[in-house]
């Protein structure tokens, strides 16, 4: 209770609050902005974050998280272009209720959704983070290298697409932790003085996520101004609306089940917001075809449900706050924008994990305070920020935005050690980001391999150095049940996606048979 | 052939040659230095080779045609390409303001901006907000020429 009080008055120093209220109205237009995302947003941040108070930094972040995903359910429903991947969902019964002259209402459900899912996910991380994070002080380095070696193959496995695709990409992010100076030898400097100290992670995050983002970006621009497109002007008036009792109960279920489906997907690492989502509006619509779907006159799935705006949008918030379950508990990030929480962490001098409740609990306790009070903070902020916000959305040219992220991504990466090689670290990795993206291979495991893989590597030589070189100690249901569990665990997710793959096959060979 | 038309016979193959170079810088890390490198450059050589194999496997897809690969030709690439030479002319002392206003009219030019004042004002307010919030904002000691730098210095001092 005392800690819980030390971070309480750490958040209500008017300064902190402040620049949470920052974030979180950043955090909107970043997310109603299409091409804009909260990687994006938090890779533009985090530079931003050398040079801030550590509660201010850790609350401006925690803004914009939880609020790009309720901002780019506007767009999503205004126009049917996505403000971020999370709201893809949302653009389906969300556009088809706003071009039944419905907008303000789908609207109204976005953000109420959203801030039940949000305001759920932030009590989750209240009780479960700290009984976790007590609970991983008992690791061992055995421990350790399995719950390591769980988080990559959690991320591996969930991954959609080529699971060796991943394999590459987890096993290029370890590499990169093993460059530099280590047991007494010079890895991978290739003779620069410079990489002694191995890779920067902010530099190289900058790179990977906001200049791959604006390459993609400035791709999709092209693509669109070839095609002839371009995004046309709104001028319906749009004002937000407060959804009537009737509606609160009819959504009641959908807002449980989905902010269920999020909170359990969000603390496991790797899963990623789309799982639940997806999840969550296949429950909706089963649930609305078994109960108003079959009444007289109703309303098709797809075609202007509330439900279907609903379900995805309280997931989609759910998974927000319980994705750092594990970042905070654990030290292991619980999705990518989570694995850039732990950058901007380790700019103040943290250490995300168990010790952070040991060294500084009443940080730990104003960032898990802070993820409620954002969520409390964005409905009312949303509401009344909606006009706006859509005004905004049509102002910005996306060649502007491209141009800007570009600068600013690279200068936040020279600021953070104020050297050149970290321009360089995120130009090249920018690079690396955007090959990879074309050749599908996910980005998502390079973080967490480059986060994780000194862990693993100290853990496994330290282990191995305990049991006098023995593997069998790490599968040592006696000795070590917890590391059996975990690898047990791994084995699962690494193996599920060949089963599913296989009996796929062999239902569509026996389709094609028939 | 149709295993030369897919990228990832290429990715694997890039795959499988940079793995195989890192396990060989790998093996000549001593004890357990060397250990971790040698054996993840392993796993991406393998992975490649299965990439490879992969491909020969699936029927030959089409080649790419050029509205597909347009838009990373002449918007991710030159947009890429300018960011470089910016990249290098500060690393070469060029300061950082004069080349990111030229760099920055390339890059807007690129992304489709057109009219030539309204690319330069929209340059300027680009690099001049990007330089004043991190130099003297955040007083982060931004490669600059001695010029400018000294232009700077009293708003700085006011500030801090």
């Amino acid at each position: 209770m005392e800690d819980t009080l030390a971070g309480f008055l750490v958040l209500i120093q008017p300064e902190v609050l402040l620049y949470l209220m920052i974030g979180v109205v950043a955090g909107l237009f970043i997310g109603a902005m299409p091409g804009l995302n909260d990687n994006i947003a938090f890779a533009v941040f985090i530079p931003f974050a050398f040079s801030m108070d550590a509660a201010n930094a850790l609350a401006l972040m925690v803004g914009v998280y939880c609020a790009t995903a309720i901002g780019g359910a506007i767009p999503a429903i205004v126009l049917r272009v996505p403000g971020t991947a999370s709201s893809l969902l949302s653009s389906v019964d969300g556009n088809a209720m706003a071009r039944q002259g419905r907008a303000s209402e789908a609207i109204s459900v976005a953000i109420s959704s959203s801030v039940f899912g949000g305001i759920t996910s932030a009590i989750v991380l209240i009780f479960l983070a700290p009984l976790l994070a007590a609970f991983a002080l008992r690791f061992g380095p055995v421990e350790n290298f399995a719950l390591g070696v769980l988080g990559l193959a959690s991320v591996v496995g969930m991954m959609q697409g080529s699971v060796v695709k991943g394999v590459i990409a987890a096993a290029f992010g370890l590499l990169i932790a093993t460059v530099g100076f280590h047991y007494g030898e010079s890895r991978y400097t290739f003779g620069s003085f410079y990489l002694y100290q191995g890779v920067s992670l902010v530099p190289l995050l900058v790179g990977l996520f906001g200049v791959a983002a604006v390459l993609e970006l400035v791709e999709e621009i092209v693509r669109d101004r070839r095609a002839g497109k371009s995004i046309g002007r709104f001028s319906e008036s749009i004002k937000a609306v407060l959804p009537n009792k009737a509606m609160v109960v009819r959504l009641l279920p959908t807002w449980v089940r989905s902010s269920v489906i999020g909170n359990v997907i969000g603390v496991i690492p790797g899963a990623g917001a789309l799982i639940a989502i997806y999840l969550s509006y296949d429950q909706a619509a089963r649930s609305y075809a078994r109960k108003l779907g079959r009444e007289e006159g109703a309303t098709k799935w797809g075609e202007g449900v509330p439900e279907g705006v609903a379900a995805p949008e309280a997931a989609n918030n759910a998974v927000v706050a319980s994705s750092m379950v594990p970042l905070l508990s654990l030290g292991i990030p619980g999705n990518s924008v989570s694995a850039l929480f732990i950058a901007a962490l380790e700019i103040q001098g943290l250490t995300p994990g168990p010790l952070l409740f040991q060294r500084s609990v009443d940080i730990a306790w104003m960032i898990i305070l802070a993820f409620l009070a954002a969520n409390i903070l964005m409905g009312p902020v949303a509401y009344l920020m909606v006009k706006s916000m859509i005004r905004f959305v049509y102002s910005l040219p996306k060649s502007v935005l491209a141009a800007a992220i570009g600068f600013l991504c690279l200068t936040g990466a020279y600021a953070v050690e104020s050297t050149i090689l970290g321009v360089w670290t995120a130009l090249l990795f920018g690079f690396v980001g955007y090959g990879f993206k074309k050749m599908g291979v996910p980005i998502a495991p390079v973080i967490l391999a480059v986060i994780l893989g000194e862990r693993i590597e100290s853990s496994l030589f330290n282990a191995l150095q305990l049991s006098d070189g023995s593997w069998f100690v790490f599968v040592n249901p006696i000795a070590h049940p917890i590391s059996a569990v975990l690898l047990a665990a791994s084995l699962f997710f690494i193996v599920t996606p060949f089963i599913k793959k296989r009996r796929r096959d062999a239902a569509e060979d026996a389709q094609s048979v028939s | 052939m149709g295993f030369l038309r897919q990228a990832d016979t290429y990715f694997g193959l890039v795959c499988l040659s940079a793995g195989a170079y890192l396990a060989y810088l790998g093996s000549g890390y001593s004890g357990r230095a060397g250990y971790f490198p040698f054996w993840l450059s392993v796993a991406i050589a393998v992975c490649g080779a299965v990439l490879v194999f992969q491909a020969l496997l699936r029927p030959a897809p089409k080649w790419p045609d050029w509205v597909e690969i347009a838009p990373i030709l002449l918007g991710a690439f030159p947009f890429a390409a300018v960011l470089s030479v910016w990249v290098v002319v500060l690393t070469m002392g060029g300061g950082y303001v004069l080349p990111a206003l030229v760099c920055a009219v390339a890059l807007l030019y690129i992304a489709g901006e057109r009219g030539i004042v309204r690319i330069a004002m929209i340059s300027a307010l680009i690099v001049v907000t990007c330089y004043l919030m991190f130099a003297v904002v955040f007083n982060v000691n931004l490669p600059e020429i001695a010029y400018i730098s000294d232009l700077i210095r009293p708003v700085r001092r006011l500030i801090h």
